[in-house]
């Protein structure tokens, strides 16, 4: 052949070769060099996430009785989209569910809802869109925006602790010197802040501090326009198993005409607009009995036809199988289980678990592929928190306080009963008359409130251990005397008194002698080594409040006034628990064991993860001065001329103290007290009961909370097995139980 | 007749076309797998309980029995293919022992150009779309045909054929017309089908015969300019491919048409240098449209890598090398040019697969010569080979029209 003929040929070859060569630089580029720019430029999800729910933990109590747990529950709901005849479907469901067949008609026949295009539109805006608001495309919505938080500041009941003060500092965006100031001012309300955005002003009422109130500014007039539902054009069109369904689609023309909506925002996408048109799942029922579910499951599937749609889930439920017991110290918890007050807010981090998920690659089709590993990572499921509290107890301390209450009209009630031996807290009860909403927060822990004169044990016990003075030193009661500017009273002139004596009879006159002599160095001291001012930590900030002592002289000193008041209980404020810590010093032999709410928290298979310590207790006082203390103790009740004659008891031999305040910061509302312990040589339970504001009644702590911490103790010891008394009558159970 | 004693075929042609074809049923065998799967889970898969949820946990997991079920028909769908190897090869045998004279017989090759014509009109008219928007499929009872398939080969013979007879004279005017007349009905014949691809293959084919079989190259260029302009006005005027020239610059952008680029991308970019491994394409579970035809090169380089791809393009070099070097050996006009042409079909459809799913090129579709599934393709590229192998046999005769077709002769 020629070799013009060949030349070509060969020339052919090349060309092929240098195509052949771009090809393999493509590749390189592609797989080699650059292949993360291909890998997914679209974003498609290859992975499906599915949750695996860690199971919300326990409640247990003492004697492992459950208080609050997760039961498996059904779900009824329905997915209007699938729903063929809304009215044929509620007629089945209605008798199961016991719910109006109109409201289910309603519920199973709304497949479109209306759709927020836009908020806060100009009025010029809205004059060009009037045409689609005559035609009900559009619906307009006039509202207010927030724009600002005011916070105000109380002070006489502003006394963080430095802690609070650092924290809300930071919030505010200040030095905490500033707000030292605002402690203490007269009673008129202060505007600290004037424009809080609304994420400050939620940080600052999650601080949850007395003495501050955030309040909305009056907002701005908006208008919000809404696409109604009847501006959707209903389409035919078949579904994934090809049954033909009713689609919700906008006209084109109707979207056309919402172009002056637009103006200055991003034009959303008519496709999403859509979609969000098309109402998704609704709930028919929430958390109702598996059985109930069960018996929807099978209702549908008897009628396939016309219940299609309609889908029963299982999932847990928060469920409290001890009833109305505890029911209001355990709290409550929202549709996710989180636990929004009470103990189940404290544990809320321990119960809840963490959830775990599985990550499968799937196909277009969204089936999982089965050879590509899947990605588990298994849920930490919530621990088992078992609870010093015994139910029982906690029964008995509900129904006291709740006949209390009610027979002397107050307010509210509160009662803690614990162990002074080891500070086990056995019951915590908060019951409050009608006309007082629940309260977020377990009031044991967090209301700080003036004790009156159950402070006086304590602060007796400080002046025998200090050595100021001994129990049986002899000091004189006028009635009346005048510290500082101010004129102090006693209940009556009492006359010569011993130091046992003015805890029998709670002589005021003979405590501000000790409180003056004692000074307020060491008051401070007695105080704080007692803990009446610093959290006792069964409540994290927040859900604890803090004691304190108020009105401060500009140099941060107490006035010789301050110092008489305080040594009787008034002018300080301390919470319930911190007391009942600071008396168990007195009943456990000096030694101060922390209160805690949690004996162990366990896994749910059972082995312990943490177990709270043997406590031997702080050395507060010495063994003799808690025994003198706790015998004056015993005097009140046990005297006859105690002041708290009204708990003493034939089963058990009651000790105790009675207090009655005028809450200083309050403006006068009176709290009337009782601490009691028994039995008195070895002392196995305290309670102590606070009434607020008793109308009925002689308005006394002795009257008012006596007889039922008497109660309390009663039934308690006796449910512990604790002998009686040897000498009881055989009468004595019968006037035990009330 | 002067003793006639045939060279051997080219054995390594032979063993490049057998490997591509081995590939290609490991391949198929991998990327069909997911549809086998879904079609068993459909037709064993009860219809759903209406008010259920259509897809619950349980009903992703396969049965024994589907998982048996897809086995089965896996391995029926493996046989298959084997069985297509099986007639491609006896395709291929006839191919290299049909006596060369019936092959350059002008007849027959008429007749064959006929055949071809007849066929892709009867397509336009009674051809089957096969789901897509393109009469491209001809039901012949059991089988169905792709006569584009066909047409490449016809077409390249037929003009080997008149080429080698035209010898010089395929440089005047009115010969070089009536050629590119045939030319221009097959093209025109397949592009109204409308099949983009083939219509590229075939065009790419027939220049090369008509370059190496010495056409004037000013002729050649004038066609050229012309092809190029009409391709641009059904660029310009085709709402369909210009549509496509978009998807193909940002197929990202385009949710339809640039939707196969998208994911035959992520193939090759998730496959990177080493693959997956073999059956591990992500891609292939319904992502791509077309994992065992069109788009089975975007599978095996998700599943082998670069490596894989780099191989498979190695070998069709390989292929066009060998094809070419017979081409170049060749005394015969014909042969020469019959090589040529074939040779030229098989490697430009290979890189014009290479090309469309590693996003160098607009989407069109054509399969990947021996790899991609489909029975006729896999016949007619074997017969093909055996077409190569038998000019190869022929090559070192002495060219029986030598005294009339000397170039600058004297
Ligand atoms: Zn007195």
């Amino acid at each position: 052949m020629d070799a013009y003929y060949q030349t070509r040929t060969a020339l052919l070859a090349r060309c092929f070769l240098g195509l052949a060569g771009v090809v393999l630089l493509r590749l390189t580029w592609m797989q080699v060099l650059h292949p993360e720019r291909y890998e997914n430029p679209t974003r498609i999800r290859y992975h499906r996430e599915h949750k695996l729910a860690a199971q919300k933990g326990e409640l247990l109590d003492r004697e492992g009785r459950c208080l609050a747990r997760c039961e498996l529950v059904a779900s009824i709901a329905a997915n209007p989209q699938q729903v063929v005849d809304a009215a044929a479907a509620a007629k089945l469901l209605a008798p199961l569910l016991r719910v109006p067949q109109s409201d289910l008609t309603a519920a199973l026949g709304r497949r479109w809802r209306q759709v927020l295009l836009r908020r806060d539109v100009t009025a010029a805006v809205v004059q060009q869109l009037q045409p689609l608001v005559d035609r009900k495309v559009l619906r307009l919505e006039r509202s207010t925006v927030a724009s600002s938080f005011s916070l105000y500041v109380f002070g006489q009941q502003f006394l963080p602790s430095p802690a609070d003060r650092q924290a809300l500092a930071v919030v505010l965006g200040c030095q905490p010197d500033e707000l030292d100031r605002l402690s203490g001012l007269p009673a008129t309300a202060v505007r600290l802040r004037s424009d809080l955005d609304a994420e400050s002003a939620k940080r600052v009422q999650q601080l949850g501090l007395t003495g501050l109130l955030v309040q909305q500014n009056p907002g701005r007039a908006v208008v919000s326009v809404w696409l109604q539902p009847s501006a959707a054009q209903i389409i035919q069109t078949p579904n994934r198993e090809g049954v033909m369904t009713p689609w919700a689609t906008l006209d084109p023309a109707v979207w056309a005409d919402l172009t002056p909506l637009w103006q200055g925002a991003e034009v959303p996408d008519k496709g999403g607009v859509e979609a969000r048109l098309r109402a998704p799942f609704v709930y028919l029922q929430r958390e109702v009995a598996i059985e109930l579910g069960d018996a929807v499951t099978a209702l549908i599937q008897q009628h396939p036809q016309e219940l299609a749609g309609v889908s029963v889930h299982r999932e847990y439920a928060r469920r409290y199988p001890q009833g109305e017991v505890a029911r209001g110290l355990l709290g409550r918890c929202d549709v996710d289980e989180h636990g929004l007050s009470g103990l189940e807010q404290i544990f809320n981090q321990i119960l809840s678990g963490v959830d775990g998920y599985r990550k499968v690659t799937v196909s277009a089709l969204g089936r999982p592929i089965l050879q590509e590993r899947e990605e588990l990572v298994p849920a930490v499921h919530g621990k088992l928190v078992e609870l010093t509290l015994d139910s029982v107890i906690q029964h008995y301390g509900e129904q006291a306080v709740e006949a209390a209450v009610k027979e002397f009209d107050a307010d509210w009630g509160l009662a803690v009963v614990c162990n002074p031996r080891n500070g086990e807290v056995l019951a915590l009860v908060d019951v409050a008359s009608a006309k007082y909403d629940v309260p977020r927060n377990i009031r044991c822990l967090a209301t700080a409130y003036e004790p009156g004169s159950i402070m006086k044990p304590l602060v007796v016990a400080s002046a025998l251990e200090a050595g100021y003075c001994e129990a049986h030193s002899g000091y004189y009661c006028g009635g009346r005397r005048k510290v500082g500017s101010a004129s102090l009273n006693c209940i009556k002139q009492h006359g010569p008194e011993s130091v046992a004596d003015a805890v029998r009879d709670s002589c005021n006159m003979v405590l501000i002698e000790l409180g003056l002599g004692l000074g307020e160095d060491r008051l401070r001291h007695w105080f704080k080594k007692l803990g009446l001012l610093s959290r006792t930590g069964l409540g994290q900030a927040g859900q604890e409040a803090c004691g304190g002592v108020f009105e401060h002289t500009e140099d941060g000193h107490w006035t010789p006034q301050k110092v008489a008041t305080v040594s009787y209980g008034k002018g300080i404020q301390t919470t319930a628990v911190a007391l009942c810590r600071a008396y168990s010093a007195l009943l456990n032999g000096g030694r101060m064991p922390e209160l805690h709410l949690v004996r162990r928290l366990r896994e749910r298979d059972g082995t312990v993860v943490v177990e709270h310590p043997a406590d031997q207790g702080t050395p507060v006082f010495s063994a003799a001065t808690a025994r003198a203390v706790s015998e004056m103790m015993h005097q009140v009740v046990a005297d006859r001329e105690g002041t708290g004659q009204l708990a003493r008891s034939s089963l058990y031999d009651i000790g105790g103290k009675t207090g009655t305040s005028v809450e200083y910061r309050t403006h006068g509302q009176r709290i009337v007290s009782f601490v009691g312990y028994a039995p008195a040589k070895d002392p196995q339970l305290l309670v102590l009961m606070s009434v607020c504001e008793p109308r009925e009644g002689a308005r006394m702590g002795a009257s008012t909370c006596g007889p039922a911490v008497r109660q309390i103790l009663e039934q308690s010891l006796q449910y512990l097995n604790v002998p009686p008394l040897p000498q009881a009558p055989s009468s004595a159970p019968g006037e035990a139980t009330p | 007749m002067r003793p006639v004693t045939l060279s051997p075929p080219d054995y390594v042609l032979f063993g490049i076309a057998m490997l591509l074809s081995a590939i290609g049923v490991v391949a198929v065998y991998s990327a069909s797998y997911p549809k086998i799967a879904a079609e068993v889970r459909r037709a064993t898969t009860p219809p759903p309980v209406p008010g259920q949820p259509a897809t619950t946990a349980s009903s992703d997991i396969p049965t024994p029995l589907q998982i048996e079920l897809t086995v089965r028909e896996q391995q029926a769908m493996l046989r298959r293919q084997l069985k297509w190897v099986g007639l491609g090869l006896c395709c291929l045998w006839i191919g290299m022992s049909l006596p060369y004279g019936w092959l350059s017989h002008r007849g027959l090759l008429n007749l064959a150009l006929l055949a071809t014509l007849v066929l892709l009109a009867l397509v336009k008219i009674i051809g089957t779309t096969h789901g897509r928007g393109c009469e491209r499929w001809l039901d012949l009872g059991p089988v169905t045909v792709q006569p584009s398939e066909l047409a490449k080969f016809t077409l390249v013979a037929w003009l080997a054929g008149a080429l080698g007879r035209l010898g010089l004279r395929s440089r005047e005017v009115p010969e070089f017309t009536m050629v590119m007349c045939v030319v221009g009905a097959v093209v025109v014949l397949v592009l109204v089908q409308p099949h983009l691809g083939a219509t590229l293959v075939i065009l790419g084919a027939a220049f090369a015969v008509l370059w190496a079989g010495g056409t004037d190259l000013r002729h050649l260029a004038v066609v050229g300019v012309l092809a190029v302009l009409l391709g641009l006005l059904s660029v310009a005027s085709h709402g369909y491919q210009g549509g496509r020239l978009k998807a193909w610059l940002h197929p990202e952008q385009n949710q339809v048409l640039g939707y196969q680029t998208v994911h035959c991308g992520s193939g090759f970019a998730r496959g990177g240098l080493i693959g997956r491994g073999l059956g591990r394409s992500i891609e292939k579970f319904h992502y791509l449209p077309e994992p065992y035809t069109d788009s089975i090169l975007a599978v095996i380089a998700e599943e082998t890598g670069f490596r894989g791809t780099a191989l498979l393009l190695l070998l069709f070099v390989g292929l066009a090398d060998r094809g070419l070097r017979i081409a170049w050996r060749c005394r015969d006009p014909f042969g020469k040019l019959l090589a040529v042409g074939i040779t030229a079909a098989l490697f430009l459809q290979a890189l014009l697969n290479f090309g469309v799913t590693s996003g160098l090129l607009p989407q069109t579709g054509v399969g990947l010569p021996f790899i991609s599934y489909g029975g006729s393709s896999l016949c007619c590229f074997l017969g093909a080979v055996g077409l190569l192998l038998n000019v190869c046999r022929q090559a070192d005769l002495p060219d029986r029209h030598q005294p009339e077709l000397t170039l600058r002769g004297a």
